[in-house]
């Protein structure tokens, strides 16, 4: 293969096999990988450099064979026309079943490479595995790599170039395995060894008399947490760097003096002095709220997701959520959905694609957009419920998960399609990588600020103009029906709602001036998490579900804000 | 005399061990589950079976996969 005519490599294998590891190694690139299967559900491109050649890499989604089953391994099969040259990712500990793809690969008249990755923990696990053999007896190069430690990459890059165009004669099922079955025999060897700790621990995590205990254990103390971290950084960092930054607000905002420019820079004084969540001036509550209430808790659910992940814990808690979300039209690997979008609903929105069929995919994204809050505006109904007593905060998260079931035993029931069982390899545990796991966090926390400060900017923006033209008042007016009449708020909450389509977090914190009662607070804060996702989700949604069943999606979901604010209304308020 | 019995994967007790015989189903079952590992031949151990009808983890050669009940009985086992 001349590495000069080459211009686009593909990474290919089975899932959680390492592949996004190995692309990190190659192309320098940041791609969030984790212990499961499925965590890359879109083809991620990178370029790389071989000998002075521009190279590009594209990080293909795990697939177990060429016939696809799901969405993720379409794009897996629809990709493999396009490359130039094949590096198939290997697990080793694995490798008789991962033989079944490179056998299929090698049928493609493009020349593959195969990486032996995790040659460690293959090591470690007693299996020996002879690369020469096995590259004699599929007549392409085999290079044993840790691709976590980088260990054998530099070889793999200098073989690209042996990689000959594959003659392998097209062989039925059957004769791939028997074949396959050969080469086993003569290049693998496995000793026997006993059960480890980590294997212990395995089991006890999946049985279901052990595994539910631990694992309300591990969600409870994930999120103490998040809040012990989110708590601790905004009262002994984020605090302090404010009131070091107020002196020089104030100042401007005199330099400034009253007027329009003032209002959108600063905001509105509160008794003469800045309120960073009720001013609504682009360097106040434009700043803190991103930055000030948000991004500790950002940092801290981030830094507590990654470790989930990649220790193989995920998977294991499907297994156990299975039985419920199966219930819900869904199965297990539902709750992967609700874990990443209680971060960020738009990759939850994306990772809806590791299900099987349309019904399945079109519930878990309805019932995300209408149910699971993003982090961003947890912490906001931490910041501003909180203060009157977490009991405020625990009736809001009650009111979402009663709407998730109830919404996920409707939909099962009246949404037309088929949902197939779990079918879900569990990852062994692996030991978190510290470096890895908070070069993942920074990643996950710098696509938050690129995205959230230019919404909160433009919202802050909005409201400004929108205040001053006068519109705030008309929509109320008009909508005070539902507002005041079915939800119990006062009118002015429709401007949180505006906005709430752009960042639900500064939706949150407009509700602070409304002089609401806590109870209040709870139905607002409840229906700004149903009625609408915020742009970004939105923007997902139309490309995942098309718009005629996003289209249906928004039905339910006003219907739903409508229905669960109503009965929150009349339980909290009263008529 | 060694006397087989033979089984659905959803008729094993938790800790039990088998060797998989057959995959009843179509073409695709078939190549799916052999894609991953549940092949004829191979030995099989049912680590859990979640209650309430959810899926069943089960170790071939180390490796741990969850299969919801309706794929379990289709794959047709024997043991001892």
């Amino acid at each position: 293969m001349d590495l000069n005519k080459t211009k686009k490599i593909l990474l290919m294998g089975n899932p959680n096999v390492g592949k996004s590891v190995v692309f990190s190694r190659l192309t320098g690139a940041n791609v969030i990988a984790s212990n499961y299967p499925g965590s890359t559900i879109e083809f991620t491109k990178g370029l790389m450099r071989i000998d002075g050649n521009k190279i590009e890499l594209i990080d293909v989604p795990g697939t177990y064979s060429l016939e696809p089953t799901n969405a993720a391994e379409e794009v897996a099969v629809e990709m493999l026309g396009e490359g130039d040259l094949i590096i198939n990712v290997i697990d080793s500990t694995n490798l008789e079943r991962n033989l079944y793809l490179t056998l299929e690969l090698l049928q493609h008249n493009t020349p593959v490479v195969i990486a032996l990755n995790m040659w460690d923990e293959a090591k470690h696990n007693g299996i020996t595995i002879n690369p020469g053999e096995l590259e004699k007896l599929l007549g392409v190069p085999v290079v044993p790599i840790v691709a976590l430690t980088g260990e054998g990459v530099k070889t793999l890059l200098s073989r690209l170039k042996d990689a000959p165009i594959p003659t392998t004669a097209s062989q039925s099922e059957a004769e791939k395995w028997i074949h396959i079955g050969e080469i086993i025999k003569k290049v693998q060897k496995i000793e026997h060894r006993h059960h480890t700790i980590w294997e212990k621990i395995s089991d006890a995590t999946v049985k279901p008399t052990t595994g539910l205990p631990i694992g309300l254990g591990i969600i409870l103390l994930t999120f103490a947490f998040i809040r012990f971290i989110g708590e601790g950084l905004i009262g002994h960092v984020i605090e302090p760097l404010f009131d070091l930054y107020t002196p020089i607000a104030m100042e401007i905002s005199r330099a400034l003096g009253p007027g329009i420019l003032h209002d959108i820079i600063i905001g509105r004084l509160i008794e003469g002095d800045i309120d960073y969540v009720q001013s609504m001036g682009l360097l106040t509550t434009g700043i803190f709220v991103p930055l000030g209430m948000v991004l500790p808790y950002i940092l801290a659910f981030y830094f507590g997701l990654s470790i989930l992940e990649d220790t193989g814990y995920l998977p294991r808690l499907s297994v156990l959520a299975d039985t419920i979300f199966h219930r819900f039209g869904l199965h297990g690997c539902g709750i992967v959905s609700v874990f990443l979008g209680l971060g960020c609903n738009v990759p939850g929105a994306l990772s809806t694609r590791i299900l099987d069929t349309r019904k399945q995919r079109f519930i878990s994204a309805t019932l995300l957009a209408i149910s699971v809050p993003c982090m961003a505006q947890i912490a906001m109904v931490f910041g501003i419920l909180g203060s009157y007593g977490m009991e405020y905060v625990l009736m809001v998260f009650i009111a979402l998960i009663v709407t998730y079931v109830s919404g996920g035993l409707i939909l099962n029931r009246y949404i037309a399609g088929e949902s197939p069982e779990i079918f879900l390899e569990i990852p062994p545990y692996r030991r978190p990588y510290g470096k890895a796991l908070l070069k993942k966090t920074w990643m996950r926390v710098r696509i938050f600020l690129m995205e959230a400060i230019p919404f909160v900017f433009l919202g802050v923006l909005f409201i400004n103009i929108l205040y001053t033209v006068g519109i705030i008042d008309a929509l109320g007016t008009f909508f005070s029906p539902v507002i005041t009449g079915v939800w119990g708020l006062p009118k002015e909450a429709a401007a949180a709602l505006l906005i709430g389509f752009l960042r639900k977090d500064v939706a949150i914190g407009m509700l602070l001036p409304l002089g609401m009662n806590p109870l209040q607070l709870v139905i607002a804060s409840t229906v700004l998490t149903i009625y609408f996702p915020c742009v970004a989700t939105f923007a997902v949604l139309v490309r995942e579900l098309g718009i005629q069943d996003l289209l249906k999606s928004v039905l339910l979901m006003i219907t739903a804000a409508l229905i669960v604010g109503g009965i929150m209304r009349l339980v909290l308020l009263g008529l | 005399m060694v006397i087989y019995l033979v089984l659905m994967l959803t008729d094993l007790q938790q800790e039990q061990k088998a060797r998989i015989v057959r995959l009843d189903g179509g073409y695709g079952f078939q190549r799916k589950m052999r894609s991953r590992g549940i092949r004829e031949g191979k030995n099989v151990e049912v680590l859990t079976r979640q209650p309430g009808g959810g899926p069943i983890v089960i170790s071939i050669e180390n490796k741990k996969t969850a299969i919801g009940r309706g794929m379990a009985g289709k794959v047709i086992v024997e043991v001892e």
